[in-house]
């Protein structure tokens, strides 16, 4: 596996990459709306993301079929991954996986210490 | 602790700054931006992460407007054509030659045209390769 190969459709989001990651992450589990998804990445990345961040990273993921919106409740749109969202958050953690533990083995071999 | 603000949605009314942003995003998102900020326990910091996103968000307006790319690049290369010819008159008038451009505004002002050229031309790239990854995506 060569890294880079999962997140190609992620990378081509530029500064907006890691926060789109963090939003796919965040409607893992369950549709959420802006306000919602913020709270949730605060909690479990400790990041902030600004409102300019979030709705471009939103837009971005809307554009390439990653996240769709809701029927929106009063001002809110909760917004929810789609098959093919999903397919790219496993991708993305795969090969985030796979790179720790490759950079694990060379850490090791350099310093020569047990895991 | 949760520094959010509860701020019933009702009083969330848009400012002035997503006004700056295309009528398409602001139609898309503004409502929610609103509320977003009425929330913020930030409100300057997210006021300062709006602006940062302002220009990339009109740059994807204009790779969705079709009609674009017929003005833009002639637009452009006319843009840039008159700036060359203005560098050539600036250089025949100045003692050491295009060197000296900088120096004077009225030989400025004949090469402002290729300048602007130059930039419309580099957003006709960028609208051209951001069109292109998109349909080899759709392939």
């Amino acid at each position: 596996m060569e890294f880079g190969d999962a997140m190609s459709v992620l990378s081509e989001f530029g500064r907006f990459s890691e926060p789109a990651l963090f939003v796919l992450i965040s409607l893992l589990d369950a549709p959420k709306h802006g306000y919602a998804i913020v709270i949730d990445i605060e909690d479990f990345a400790g990041r902030r993301l600004g409102p300019g961040t979030l709705y471009g990273a939103l837009g971005r993921l809307e554009r390439h079929g990653l996240v769709e919106a809701l029927a929106p409740t009063g001002r809110r749109k909760p917004y929810r991954l789609t098959s093919t969202g999903r397919a790219e958050v496993r991708r993305a953690l795969d090969e985030m996986s796979a790179l720790a533990t490759y950079g694990d083995k060379r850490w090791h071999g350099l310093t020569g210490s047990p895991a | 602790m949760n520094a959010w603000r509860r701020v019933p949605s009702r009083m969330a009314r848009p400012p002035r700054l997503l006004r700056l942003f295309p009528a398409s995003w602001r139609d898309r998102y503004g409502e929610e931006v609103a509320d977003l900020l009425q929330r913020s326990p930030q409100p300057v910091r997210d006021r300062i992460d709006l602006t940062r996103s302002l220009p990339g968000e009109h740059m994807l307006a204009l790779a969705e407007r079709r009609e674009l790319m017929r003005w833009l690049p002639a637009t452009a290369a006319v843009l840039v054509a008159l700036g060359v010819g203005g560098a050539f008159w600036a250089t025949l008038r100045l003692e050491d030659g295009w060197v000296e451009i900088p120096g004077h505004w009225w030989s400025t002002l004949a090469v402002l045209p290729g300048v602007l050229g130059l930039g419309l031309a580099a957003v006709a790239v960028a609208v051209t390769a951001s069109r292109t990854r998109a349909r080899r995506r759709e392939h």
